[in-house]
């Protein structure tokens, strides 16, 4: 190695497809910090270059550009996946090569690897708040609506688990459809949500399905007020397709929201608005996962003094940063990160109001294991899953 | 296709983990020891490491892993014998010998090095539920199996009430269901003690008989 040499970074984000919207986010959040890094000379003088395939939000192409990137690139470090099919095919991948993946995106959870590290949120820190937030202001009869696919799958199983410490919980309705569905399949399944009439809908759809549902919502003149949408996805990302008004009133539970209120994160958004990338993609949660995620990349390089991925990992492991949201830091035993939970409500001008915010950093717990589920009776669960 | 219901029926993993199994990793402390002893200790296990193993295995242990060395003549242990908690063997290769020792000593899952974080989840979860399956499915067939036997012993007894008696199959349950509501016991019971006394009166009356058949053979000598 020399001191010299430039550091090259894999990213595998769709620039086509379902899911490039979300996915532009993360990518020029990454390449914004990259640029970033590279503006103030570099990793110890050595620029970072990166190396990019769009996978067109297709499983099957994650794995083939991740196998490319490792066996013809010689590339020790990758940011990629949204969804997490995405991040499931390239796990045993980069598990099979020892090579290190950044995953900036929030996800069900119940997910470890040795070479993953994960900087979106974990379920104890978007969903636990969300569930106990909505429960506790609308009530616990809901109505899951999600992509087919497994994060929703996972994410309503602990959305049930969690509304069953609420009284009258019930789970009126649950339905998947494809990502590649039409407008017409999610006006289909909105018809039954209002038939059915829940105190909250739950929404776990993902990429270019999601404004269907909020548009139907809207045309069909409902009130959030009263049956709102919750969401632990739907970003300012989302509300720049289906537009402010449709999206007014709903709630989302993420560490990030564009308007979180402090220097950091409006000089960065400045910064972002201003560079070469500004228009490209709209900031959000998976953004600001990736744009942290780069930096806290690059102050591992400055400490590692060896491109070898073990090395840097050990650096990564136990580090912290300064991000948007506030100091984030990775958990050194379970590879994710340390974040603020926060509830946001869309408003007129198609961002979020923050309307809840602990101010508090919590750990990541992707097993839920120091979750309290005491509502729950196990034995009964055992007994009726038969 | 839509699946709800299935999915509705609750998760059993999450189940599982709720309850912080209580596992024993009878492993030693390398590379894989310590890469299980991380992930379970991250799934929310309440972890032990112990090499070699344990003597005894406390009552409250819900699954063991142990490590099967390739070069021990025969696994055992004295805890093997007395009904030990499931078992996932973790060995570093697999072949028929390793594969047969560990059916022999009666494992519900095997994991084969280099180990991984990814897998043990599914093997922990199976161990443990087709365990208690298992366990099940065991007290079924006891039941089934005692049930059976007193079925029997209730027949038998209605057809020693019918032939001495002169009744028919009805009245014979009858008397006994009486006996027993009168007694204050099972069914079952009142049959047992009149198969019990129609043994011993049918071994009296023809006590003559036999001794008469036995001196037969003496005869013949």
């Amino acid at each position: 190695m020399k001191n010299t040499d430039p550091i090259r970074v894999g990213l595998l984000f769709s620039k086509t497809g379902v899911t490039s919207n979300q996915e532009s986010s993360q990518l020029y959040g990454a390449l914004f910090a990259i640029d970033e890094i590279n503006g103030l000379g570099g990793v110890q003088g050595r620029e970072l270059v990166p190396v990019y395939y769009d996978p067109q939000s297709d499983t099957a192409r994650y794995k083939l550009a991740l196998e490319r990137l490792i066996l013809e690139d010689n590339i020790n470090v990758i940011f990629g996946g949204y969804t997490s099919s995405s991040r499931k095919v390239m796990l045993p991948v980069i598990e099979k090569y020892n090579k290190l993946l950044f995953y900036p995106q929030q996800y069900e959870g119940f997910e470890f690897s040795e070479n993953i590290i994960y900087t979106g949120a974990a379920p104890n820190q978007n969903i636990v708040q969300l569930a106990k937030f909505m429960t506790s202001r609308f009530g616990a009869r809901v109505y899951m609506v999600g992509s087919r696919y497994v994060y929703p799958y996972e994410t309503n199983r602990t959305m049930q688990s969690l509304i069953s410490a609420a009284p009258d919980n019930s789970i009126v309705g649950e339905r998947y459809v494809s990502m590649h569905a039409s407008e017409e399949a999610v006006d289909e399944v909105f018809a039954d949500i209002k038939k059915k009439n829940p105190d909250f809908i739950f929404c776990t759809l993902i990429g270019n399905t999601v404004p269907y549902l909020y548009e139907a919502f809207y045309k069909a003149g409902l009130d959030p007020r009263t049956m709102p949408i919750a969401s632990l996805n739907t970003s300012e990302a989302e509300i720049g397709i289906m537009g402010a008004d449709v999206a007014c009133g709903h709630y989302t539970s993420s560490p990030y929201f564009q308007s979180i209120d402090s220097p950091l994160n409006r000089s960065t958004l400045d910064r972002f608005f201003n560079s070469r990338h500004g228009e490209r993609a709209i900031p959000n949660m998976n953004w600001e996962a990736s744009y942290f995620g780069m930096h806290l990349l690059a102050k591992a390089y400055r400490h590692a003094g060896s491109d070898n991925p073990q090395d840097i990992r050990q650096c990564i492991l136990g580090s912290d940063i300064e991000a948007p949201q506030g100091r984030v830091r990775i958990d050194s035993s379970n590879h994710h990160a340390s974040l603020y939970p926060r509830i946001g409500q869309a408003n007129s001008s198609g961002q979020f109001t923050i309307i809840e915010d602990l101010g508090k950093r919590i750990d990541p717990d992707p097993y839920m294991v120091r979750h309290d589920w005491s509502s729950d009776d196990e034995l009964a669960l055992i007994e009726t899953a038969e | 296709m839509n699946y709800p219901e299935r999915r509705r029926a609750g998760s059993i993993t999450r189940s599982i983990l709720s309850k912080q199994p209580r596992v024993l990793l009878f492993c030693p402390q390398d590379a894989d020891g310590l890469t299980l002893l991380n992930q379970l200790q991250r799934i929310g296990c309440i972890v032990e490491m112990h090499w070699p193993p344990l003597q005894e295995v406390p009552n409250e242990v819900d699954l063991i892993f142990l490590a099967l060395q390739p070069d021990e003549e025969e696994t055992d242990y004295d805890w093997l014998h007395r009904n030990p908690p499931p078992i996932i063997s973790v060995s570093s290769f697999e072949n028929p010998t390793i594969i047969d020792e560990a059916l022999r000593i009666g494992v519900m899952g095997m994991l084969t090095a280099p180990i991984r974080a990814a897998g043990l989840l599914s093997a922990l979860i199976m161990a443990l539920s087709h365990r208690w399956q298992h366990e099940k499915n065991t007290t079924r067939i006891t039941r089934l199996e005692s049930k059976f036997a007193n079925f029997r012993i209730v027949e038998e007894a209605k057809t020693i009430l019918m032939r001495m008696q002169k009744i028919d199959e009805n009245e014979a349950y009858e008397l006994l269901r009486l006996q027993a509501m009168t007694q204050r016991l099972q069914v079952e019971d009142i049959a047992r003690d009149l198969i019990h006394a129609d043994k011993l009166m049918s071994k009296t009356l023809s006590g003559k008989t036999i001794k008469t058949k036995k001196k037969v053979p003496t005869e013949m000598q």
